[in-house]
């Protein structure tokens, strides 16, 4: 899983079986300090409850369509949390050699 | 399997069920030696692995399912150990929390090498003559 920031939604009308009524959004994938790195992707929304400008962390492959309702949906990138806060836990200073 | 450092935590109260209860942790990758590798995984806690713990991390969906006992969750990527330290071919390198962890030279002090090496020696398959 990894973060990511939602930018904007995909309307589409004609889809595969097994899409309808499935939320699209464009994401752009974050590094760990929550800046932009890599393409944007487009996801289909698991959680229902996000829209454009949120944090949220997304999961990709097999496990994207088991986040939907019916788990053999063609869906290879799905948003499965909303992120409230990412704590930075700061690792103890670190003698490197 | 990956190694990885936990340098934080994924707070989320919106998500999908089958994450309600699970810790999400934000693991730095590494490399062997323990440097970063670049790159960082959100994986979810099966040991209690805390801040800057190097751990293993497992990224594969039907393992980490059956880790969880959870069939058709969307999970797949869970930190499954906590890394002690990591012996390559020539030492071992102690992964630990940072200043408390011996460096590598703590950790193979020249005295140990010999019973090391004979270690793997005897580890080693033999080949018949």
């Amino acid at each position: 899983m990894q973060l990511a920031r939602v930018i904007g939604t995909v309307v589409a009308t004609v889809k595969a079986p097994g899409l309808e009524g499935v939320k699209l959004l464009v994401i752009q994938p974050l590094d760990r300090h929550q800046r932009p790195t890599g393409s944007q992707l487009v996801a289909a929304d698991a959680v229902h409850m996000a829209g454009p400008g949120e944090l949220v962390y997304f999961v990709a492959a097999r496990e994207a369509a088991q986040a939907m309702p019916d788990p053999f949906v063609p869906v290879d990138h799905a948003i499965v949390g909303i992120v409230d806060a990412v704590s930075p836990l700061a690792p103890p200073a670190r003698d490197e050699p | 399997m990956k190694l990885g450092r936990v340098v934080g935590t994924v707070v989320s109260t919106i998500n999908v069920p089958a994450f309600d209860g699970r810790t999400l942790l934000l693991c730095d990758l590494l490399d062997p030696s323990g440097r970063p590798a670049g790159g960082y995984l959100i994986a979810v806690d099966t040991v209690g692995a805390g801040a800057g713990e190097t751990v293993l991390i497992l990224d594969e969906g039907n393992s980490a399912r059956q880790v969880l006992a959870a069939p058709g969750a969307p999970i797949r990527t869970l930190v499954v150990g906590i890394v002690d330290a990591v012996m390559d071919r020539s030492a071992a390198v102690a992964l630990g929390e940072g200043p408390a962890a011996p460096t590598s030279a703590d950790a193979t002090p020249r005295g140990a090498r010999p019973t090391m090496r004979a270690a793997r020696a005897a580890a080693r398959p033999r080949r018949p003559r």
